[in-house]
This record gives structure tokens, C-alpha cells and sequence, in this order.
């Protein structure tokens, strides 16, 4: 449908003026009227204070008000003034052969919804068929239900003409049937129904209980559309969402992204379903069924066990199917520490989740996911984690990176970029008090080194790049450590360091720097036996052992 | 003859009802200040306004009459 409109600015100012004064003067003249000889008088003024009221006082505002209509100022008034018409749209569309186009920052005109046409697209929903709509007229009422949620006052007009939400709600339904293929409209629809309904009734979403129909009376499509919206507590939604999803599949695509956007839900709602994977992966567009295993395993909702429930049976799964790129190691970075071998968080044996961190490590964008642990730790990865865990899992990580599967199968550099992710959370725990808030990034200030070999280099070469890199890194934490020892007053020789430009050219930079280490260790207040001297040999045992570094000694040999 | 009172009040009605500015505004809103089926309808919608009005205000003064007559 095409309109226009053209308008005096000036005088549609007037008239705005004109009408708020009428306003005033209809409504002054409501109150005398108390015979009741003239209720119908009173009707009369009634109708035309509504009107003015909610009609046309809007309509001119919105007219003076809309960027698109405000007057063009001319740079010249001149006419004789060639640049005037140089200025001209004609002129400049012409000369550059311009097309006029819809902005696309803006709605459509046919959006820009009045309270006639709120009450009309209800009465539309209420009265027509849906399933003859077209994909195209779906899509239009996601952006006018958009546009309803903004407008208190357009909500109301289209509150009017539903008599019954039954029929709306299930012709909404019945649209993300349709939309299905589209989450991302399906998403809105759901989002914008809510709102309007909000909107509509006057209350908050959690009261939109008490003026909708029997939910059993609608479409599963409809239940699943209200169900996040009804103010359930959340044991009550996960029971009634896990059994729609459950007997009706096509809810999920809907239901599923609504309860992964409430964070108190999704946990719950995951440990419901984790069992049904296959059924969710089938049923739902596959980056909505990652999303919510991810949302439902974050630390700052997600219990230890409720995590480990779902890593591990997503994480089978996934294994087994095919790790989906980058999910598995979603799943496992923010409980990285949980699979140290040292570690009580999980309770799974130590070998299973060995063996889904290695599939994390094999996948690249799953060991994308884990290397940035050490860019964007989460906010719970190091509470209550020891040297001793994180140490262990140092080892674990190394040997799963240097291992011959890993190295034939996996983005090379991605696996050794896990190791460094490990092994800066483990040099943060050595030089940092765990839970001070200090960053893990710290740390690669200090170790600007990064010596990952090539993809084609032997095994031995990585060892000894993995060498180097860990005792530059044990370097760097113990530096830290002697710094805090300084400044609580105690005085303490300099400690061992790493040259780089000397490690690059020393085949076993560990062995060298132990044996600094151990030198350096005996004067320390309190000598080679000391409480600091203990203190300092867990902070580099951490990173390098004796053993390991004889280990790549006679691998240097 | 006494003066009727309600007849009075119901003419004082009819008079400020005469007097509305929502009259006016049919040619406020009319086509020198905006034009287009929006403008339109809105012309129409008052116009209505000013119908029912006027026919209340010529109701109301024929009532004030006919209880003046009943005296």
C-alpha cells in the first residue's frame, strides 16, 4: 500500500496548539455536565476528547516530529545562484545517476503503526486464517509487534480489538511454524509477544498469568511461545518446558533460546535434556542447542556437579558424533582446572576427562576456545585451585600435546596454544595469590616468548620449544614472587632469570636454569631448607621438574 | 413569569457548546495546513465532531423551551 503526505509546518504547529486548547476546553466542559438529561451531550464530548486525545494529537506530533519530513534549508535562497540549483536533489542524482532508496536504518513506512492501525492488524490476527499468510507477512508483524512493545499507548489500541488471546496466541503459534526455519524471527516473535502483552495489560510479563487462557487450551507451538512469560518459578518452567520439548519437538527451536536467555533456568533445563542431545541437535538449529549448553555450564550459575553432568554427557556425545567446532572446548574452559588430575571438583575418572580434553585439543576451535583461558579467565577458574592441580594438569596438557595423535590430527598450533593457556593459569597461581583479581594475561608481559615449533618439526624439537617456554615461565613467576617478598620488607637475593636470546641457542634451558635455581635457593634467609626456600621450589616445580628437565637434556644429546 | 432554571442551565449548554474551539478545528486541520488520506480522514472525523455537537447544542435549547412552556 502507498501513501503520501504534504503539510504547512507552520501551520500543522497551529494546529497542534489548537488542538491541545480544544483538549483542554472538552475536558473542562466534561465536568459541568452533571444533568443527566444530557448524558448524551456528555457521550459526545467523550468521543471527540478520545479522539483528539489518542488519534489526531498523535498524528501531528509524529508528522512534526519525523526527521525524514523536517524542511530541506536551502544553502542559497538566491535562484540566480547557479549553486542553488547545483544543490538540487534532481540536479545531484542526475549528475551522479543515484537511485532513491528505502533507508535501511529505518522501518518501512508501513510500520510506523497508528492506533487505527494497531486496533486493525488485532483485529487481522484475530480474524484471519494464518496459515495463509505469507513468509513475508510474518516477518512484517515480528517488526509491528516490535514496534508495539515500544508504544504503551499502541499496545493499548491493539489490546482493544482482541476479544479472546486465545485465537491471537495460536495464530502466533501457528507462525513459528512457518518462521521455523528462521530462529532468529522466531526469537523475536516470542520476545515481542511478551513485551506486548506487558504492554498491553498494564502489568509486568509475571503477572500476564491472570489474563491469559488455559495454557492447555492452545497449540504446543502457542504453550511454548507463552510458557517463558508466565512468571513460573524456575523448577515449575524446566518441568513444563522439559515435557513439551519432549512431546512435541517442534517447541524446541522456540522454547530453547527464550530459557537459555534466563540464566536461572538453563542449567536446570539442560540437566533435564542432556539426555535427549540427539533429539534437541535434530529438532533445533544447531547453534541454538550449543548456546545453551554453553549458557547452561557458566560458573556463576552452574554448580561443579551440574557442569560436570553436562560436560560430560554433552561431551560423549559429541566425541562420538563429531565435535561441533569450538563447543566442546566452550564447555571445558571455564572448569579447565576440574580436569587436572590432582583435581576433587569432578568426580568422573581422571581418564575419561583426559580423554575429552584431548578431543578439545584436537579440534581447532575448541582449543581456540581453551587457549583464550589465559586472555579472558573465567571468573571462578582460579577460586580454591592449588599449585599442586594446576601443575598436574600442566603435565597432562603437555603430554597430550606433544602426543603423536594429537600432533597428526590436530591444528598444530591451536594444541600448543592450549599448553600456553595452561601454563600461564598455572605461573598466575605460582606468583599471584589465587582470587586476588589478577589478571592471568599479566604474566605474558613478562614471557613475550612464545617458542611453539613449526607444524613439521619432530617431537624432540617440541620438547625442547615446550622446555624453553616453561622455564622462561617459572622464571617469570618466581621474579614476581621475590618481588611480592620485597615489598613485605624481607630481603632477598636476585633470583635466576632467563636470557632469551641465550635459551634460544642452550638445548636444555631447564637444566641450566635449575641449576641457578638451586644455587640461588641456598641464600635465602632461612637457607636451602627454609620455609621460602620451600616456598620457592613449589612455585618452579610447578612448571619445570628436575626430572622433566633431565628428561629433555638427554633428548638434546 | 419566573425564570426556569434548569432551562437556564441547559441553554448556558447549548451556548458553550456553540462556542467549542473543536469546532474550528475542521478548518485549522483542513486542507492549507496538510493534506493526504491521513489529513483526510481526520478532516472527516471532525467534521463528525462538529455535527453531533451543533445537534446537541440545537437539542439542548429546544428542551430548555419546552420546559419553559410547561410553566
Amino acid at each position: 500500500m502507498s501513501t503520501y503526505m504534504a503539510y504547512d509546518r507552520d501551520a500543522l504547529l497551529a494546529a497542534r496548539l489548537a488542538l491541545l486548547r480544544s483538549l483542554d476546553e472538552l475536558r473542562a466542559l466534561a465536568a459541568a455536565i452533571t444533568d443527566p438529561s444530557t448524558h448524551e451531550v456528555a457521550v459526545h464530548v467523550a468521543w471527540a476528547r478520545t479522539a483528539l486525545e489518542q488519534t489526531w494529537l498523535p498524528a501531528v506530533t509524529r508528522v512534526l516530529t519525523l526527521d525524514v519530513l523536517t524542511p530541506f534549508a536551502p544553502r542559497t535562497t538566491d535562484l540566480r545562484d547557479l549553486g542553488s540549483w547545483a544543490n538540487s536533489l534532481p540536479w545531484v542524482m542526475a549528475r551522479n545517476g543515484w537511485h532513491v532508496r528505502r533507508d535501511p536504518t529505518r522501518p518501512p513506512p508501513s510500520h510506523r503503526l497508528t492506533p487505527a492501525g494497531a486496533r486493525a492488524l488485532a483485529a487481522r490476527l484475530t480474524a484471519d486464517d494464518p496459515l495463509t499468510w505469507s513468509a513475508e507477512e510474518w516477518a512484517r508483524l515480528a517488526d509491528m509487534l516490535d514496534v508495539l512493545r515500544d508504544d504503551a499507548e499502541l499496545a493499548a489500541h491493539f489490546r482493544v480489538n482482541v476479544g479472546s488471546w486465545a485465537p491471537l496466541l495460536n495464530a502466533l503459534g501457528v507462525a513459528t511454524f512457518l518462521a521455523g526455519a528462521d530462529p532468529l524471527v522466531v526469537g523475536r516473535l516470542a520476545e515481542s509477544l511478551g513485551a506486548v502483552l506487558a504492554a498491553a495489560t498494564g502489568h509486568a510479563c509475571a503477572d500476564a498469568r491472570g489474563v491469559l487462557p488455559s495454557i492447555e487450551l492452545l497449540l504446543p507451538a502457542s504453550q511454548a511461545l507463552l510458557l517463558p512469560h508466565l512468571g513460573l518459578d524456575p523448577p515449575a518452567l524446566v518441568g513444563a518446558g522439559a515435557v513439551l520439548m519432549r512431546d512435541h519437538p517442534s517447541t524446541i527451536a522456540i522454547l530453547l533460546p527464550a530459557l537459555t536467555a534466563m540464566p536461572e533456568v538453563v542449567t536446570m533445563m539442560m540437566l533435564a535434556m542432556v539426555d535427549n542431545l540427539d533429539l534437541l541437535y535434530r529438532s533445533a538449529p544447531h547453534e541454538v542447542v550449543d548456546a545453551a549448553l554453553v549458557a547452561a555450564v557458566d560458573p556463576r550459575t552452574a554448580s561443579a556437579a551440574q557442569a560436570e553432568t553436562i560436560i560430560t554427557s554433552a561431551g560423549e556425545r559429541l566425541v562420538a558424533e563429531g565435535v561441533r567446532p569450538g563447543v566442546l572446548g566452550a564447555l571445558i574452559a571455564p572448569w579447565l582446572l576440574a580436569f587436572s588430575p590432582l583435581s576433587r571438583r569432578f568426580e568422573t575418572p581422571p581418564v575419561e576427562l583426559a580423554r575429552l580434553l584431548a578431543a578439545a585439543m584436537a579440534e581447532p576451535g575448541s582449543a581456540v576456545r581453551l587457549a583464550e583461558v589465559a586472555e579472558r579467565p573465567a571468573p571462578t577458574l582460579l577460586d580454591g585451585a592449588t599449585l599442586d592441580e594446576a601443575a598436574a594438569l600442566v603435565g597432562l596438557v603437555r603430554q597430550l600435546a606433544l602426543d603423536t595423535e594429537v600432533g597428526e590430527t590436530a591444528d598444530h598450533e591451536a594444541a600448543w596454544d592450549t599448553l600456553w593457556a595452561v601454563a600461564s593459569i598455572t605461573a598466575a597461581l605460582a606468583g599471584f595469590a589465587p582470587g586476588s583479581g589478577v589478571a592471568v594475561t599479566g604474566l605474558s608481559l613478562v614471557v613475550a616468548h612464545w617458542f611453539a615449533p613449526d607444524a613439521g618439526d619432530t617431537e624432540r624439537v617440541g620438547a625442547a620449544a615446550m622446555d624453553r617456554t616453561l622455564t622462561a615461565m617459572a622464571a617469570a613467576a618466581l621474579a614476581d614472587t621475590v618481588d611480592r617478598w620485597r615489598a613485605s620488607g624481607l630481603t632477598v637475593p636476585d633470583p635466576p632469570t632467563v636470557d632469551s636470546a641465550e635459551s634460544d641457542s642452550d638445548p636444555a634451558p631447564s637444566t641450566t636454569f635449575l641449576r641457578a635455581f638451586s644455587e640461588w635457593r641456598r641464600q635465602l634467609p632461612g637457607g636451602p631448607d627454609g620455609d621460602l626456600a620451600d616456598r620457592a621450589t613449589r612455585v618452579v616445580s610447578a612448571l619445570v621438574s628436575p626430572a622433566s628437565s633431565g628428561e629433555h637434556l638427554a633428548e638434546a644429546i | 413569569m419566573e425564570p426556569e432554571p434548569r432551562a437556564d442551565a441547559l441553554r448556558s449548554l447549548a451556548a458553550r457548546l456553540e462556542r467549542l474551539r473543536v469546532l474550528d478545528l475542521p478548518i485549522v486541520l483542513g486542507e492549507t495546513t496538510w493534506v493526504g488520506p491521513t489529513a483526510e480522514t481526520c478532516v472527516n472525523d471532525l467534521i463528525r465532531f462538529r455535527r453531533l455537537l451543533l445537534e446537541d447544542a440545537r437539542r439542548l435549547r429546544l428542551t430548555a423551551l419546552g420546559l419553559e412552556s410547561l410553566r
